[in-house]
């Protein structure tokens, strides 16, 4: 059972990790970093669902689990699609590419 | 039901079938079986209205069901077959065989005969069923019918220009009529809570409503009349009709549809005879017929002076009913769509035989080439001159006599010259065509084809036959009546008849006086211009559509419609333009503003869910 006190402290760090995950995805112009900051995104949710599992005594943590596989599967695609994105475009600046503009 | 509904019923829908199957019979199989069709069909159908004629005892036939219902709002339908419904009713399927026969001959050359009798029988099944039905709407649906019919059948040779714009002319002058008709009716209808002729006219006898209401229903109604029964104002129509072939003039245009107008009038008598309508009805059919007379007279084209000659014998039977004498002016009805119908097929057989040609003075000499039919088409001069013992000569006379009688000066003086004046036109006419110096295109025409002078030799025995039969006709159609009868009229007519003949003689025959001096003459020929052209009654119409409907209300609606309506359509898309214009802008293409918008976004919803 975790103290009040002790969930209060785990939570700022989650958010700490969201904050900088955020901060990461809208300041980091190469792909392979934006995925980096995705990472700390999803991240900051487990350690949110491990937290309030260890403090409820619910069975939480389960959807961590899923949340980490998910993850690797996404920055299997994800790092797919760089290499696509990379063979087509030469580079791996998404700022650079405007094709999405009608 | 009993038999004899049924059988009524099946007169109505035998044409219609017969219609359909004749168009059928004629496409997938030889043309020409779709007269077999037609021509059975009118026969059955005449056979099965003589057998309604005989078996109508002294009840009409009454048979009445709701045609449909909408809510508490029901709209009902059904037949009632009286004598003057039956008479009606034979006249459209009698002539209506006849003249199916004749078109054997006169439609030879047609490329298309099935359509030609498809809406021929279409159009006898509607008129059969406009003097059938028992009420106003059934007979608006019937009206609209053979309204559509003449159309179609006026603009049967469509590639020609002139029968195509003459065909539209008619639908939409006499649709012009109609408005003010459906007007009358919705009128009637709401005010008076019954469209029944019988219902309506109880009503009238048991004067349960006022006679301004009355007059009102009436003369709308009556304006519909005059649209159908080409009357002044709204008679140009009949003369550009004559663009249609001459059996469709003989038929629709002479002997059945135009006189839809009379029979409502006749059938909505005592409703008008309460409403005081039947002086307005009186004095436009006095107008019209001295109009008609007077343009006949000046005419030169076959056709068009016996359109002009039908405009004047509508005219006169409207006089009829105008001094309260529906006896006569439905006797002069009947009268006049047997001979109209033998004049017009006689003039038919001219045309056909004579190549189409036809104006009157470019033909001539015809008697040499074609006797027997100088001789039908003579019968039809004498009863449309009112000549005895002819049919003519009966109900004419005692339309006079009976206008005489009413005593209004006005309403006889140019009832009985326009009367008198048949003599005239029609002789002038015969012997336009048929004596002088042969034409080059009267060389050419030999006498009319055994299938074309049957039906003709049927209506002129008719004509001669009807007056024995006089007596029995009245009472079969009225019961007892009064005929008014004064032999210093008969002789005055008899008289000036004799004179005008005298003088049409000397000029068109014996040829001793000349025409040319006085159409050289301005004035004559100002004069001449004035009546061929039917008083310009078309050009002053012609002249209103343009200047008032067209110069002013349709410009106007025309400037709602680009200013307003348009306004609107293309305001909305500018404004659109213009929103989008601007917002488009924050779509950069950069994933990363995307990702910012929406990080944007989260962060208000959270701080909207956290302090709001």
């Amino acid at each position: 059972m975790l103290l009040e006190a002790d969930v209060h402290a785990y939570l700022f760090l989650s958010f700490s990790l969201l904050a900088v995950g955020v901060y990461g995805l809208l300041s980091r112009r190469s792909v392979i970093r934006m995925l980096f900051a995705i990472e700390m995104i999803i991240n900051a949710a487990n350690l949110n669902l491990a937290v309030f599992t260890a403090q409820r005594n619910v069975d939480g943590e389960i959807f961590a689990f899923f949340t980490i596989g998910l993850a690797a599967l996404e920055a299997a695609v994800g790092l797919a699609i760089v290499i696509v994105f990379y063979k087509r475009f030469g580079e791996v600046i998404p700022s650079k590419i405007r094709n999405l503009r009608w | 039901m009993e038999k004899l509904v049924w059988i009524t019923y099946l007169t109505i829908g035998i044409f219609f079938a017969g219609s359909i199957l004749a168009f059928l019979v004629g496409k997938f199989t030889d043309r020409w079986n779709s007269f077999w069709v037609a021509a059975l069909t009118g026969l059955t159908g005449f056979v099965l209205t003589c057998y309604v004629a005989f078996n109508l005892g002294e009840h009409p036939i009454v048979h009445k069901f709701n045609w449909f219902t909408f809510g508490s709002f029901k709209v009902p339908l059904g037949v009632y077959v009286d004598s003057l419904a039956v008479v009606m009713a034979l006249i459209a399927t009698g002539i209506g065989f006849l003249d199916i026969v004749f078109s054997k001959g006169y439609m030879e050359d047609d490329e298309s005969p099935h359509r030609y009798y498809f809406e021929k029988l279409f159009f006898i099944g509607s008129m059969v069923g406009l003097v059938f039905v028992t009420n106003l709407v059934g007979l608006y649906i019937f009206w609209e019918g053979v309204g559509l019919c003449s159309y179609l059948l006026i603009g049967y040779w469509y590639w020609k220009k002139s029968a195509a714009e003459a065909a539209l002319k008619a639908f939409v002058m006499t649709r012009f009529g109609d408005v003010f008709m459906l007007a009358g009716i919705i009128v009637a209808w709401v005010l008076l809570g019954t469209i029944d002729f019988q219902e309506l006219n109880a009503l009238a006898l048991a004067g349960a409503f006022s006679v301004k209401l009355g007059l009102l229903i009436s003369i709308l109604i009556f304006i519909g009349a005059v649209g159908k029964s080409a009357q002044f104002p709204l008679f140009p129509w009949l003369l550009d009709a004559m663009e249609g072939p001459t059996t469709v003039s003989a038929l629709i245009h002479a002997a059945t549809m135009v006189n839809a107008g009379v029979y409502l009038v006749a059938r909505m008598f005592p409703f008008f005879d309460y409403s005081h309508a039947l002086i307005v009805v009186g004095f436009v059919g006095a107008l019209s017929a001295f109009i008609a007379a007077t343009g006949a007279l000046a005419h030169t084209e076959i056709k068009k002076i016996l359109a002009f000659s039908t405009m004047e014998h509508l005219a006169l039977m409207f006089v009829a009913l105008g001094v309260g004498s529906a006896a006569a002016g439905i006797f002069h009805l009947m009268n006049h769509a047997i001979f109209k119908a033998l004049l017009f097929l006689a003039a038919g057989a001219v045309i056909h035989m004579a190549h189409h040609q036809k104006d009157a003075f470019k033909l001539g000499g015809l008697y040499k080439y074609m006797p027997q039919t100088a001789l039908l088409f003579l019968v039809g001069i004498l009863a449309l001159a009112g000549v005895p013992p002819f049919n003519g000569f009966f109900s004419k006379d005692w339309i006079l006599a009976a206008t005489y009688e009413y005593g209004n000066p006005v309403i006889f003086g140019l009832t009985f010259v326009a009367a008198v004046l048949c003599v005239a036109y029609g002789f002038r006419l015969w012997f336009v065509v048929f004596t002088g110096e042969p034409s080059e295109y009267s060389k050419k025409a030999r006498e009319a084809y055994p299938v074309m002078l049957v039906p003709l030799y049927v209506l002129a025995v008719l004509t001669i036959l009807v007056p024995f039969f006089k007596e029995k006709i009245i009472h079969f159609l009225f019961g007892e009546i009064h005929e008014p009868f004064f032999i210093n009229l008969l002789v005055a007519t008899l008289t000036v008849m004799f004179i005008l003949f005298g003088i049409v003689f000397l000029i068109y025959y014996k040829r001793v006086i000349s025409t040319a001096k006085f159409l050289a003459n301005p004035l004559g020929k100002a004069i001449n211009d004035f009546l061929y052209n039917g008083w310009f009654v078309d050009a002053v119409i012609k002249w209103i559509c343009r200047h008032v409907f067209y110069g002013s209300i349709a410009k106007a609606v025309e400037w709602v419609d680009t200013h307003v309506v348009d306004g609107a359509v293309n305001g909305t898309a500018r404004l659109s333009l213009a929103c989008w214009d601007r917002c488009r802008k924050i779509q950069t293409g950069d994933v990363v503003d995307y990702l910012t918008y929406f990080v944007a976004g989260v962060l208000v919803l959270t701080l909207i869910i956290l302090f709001v």
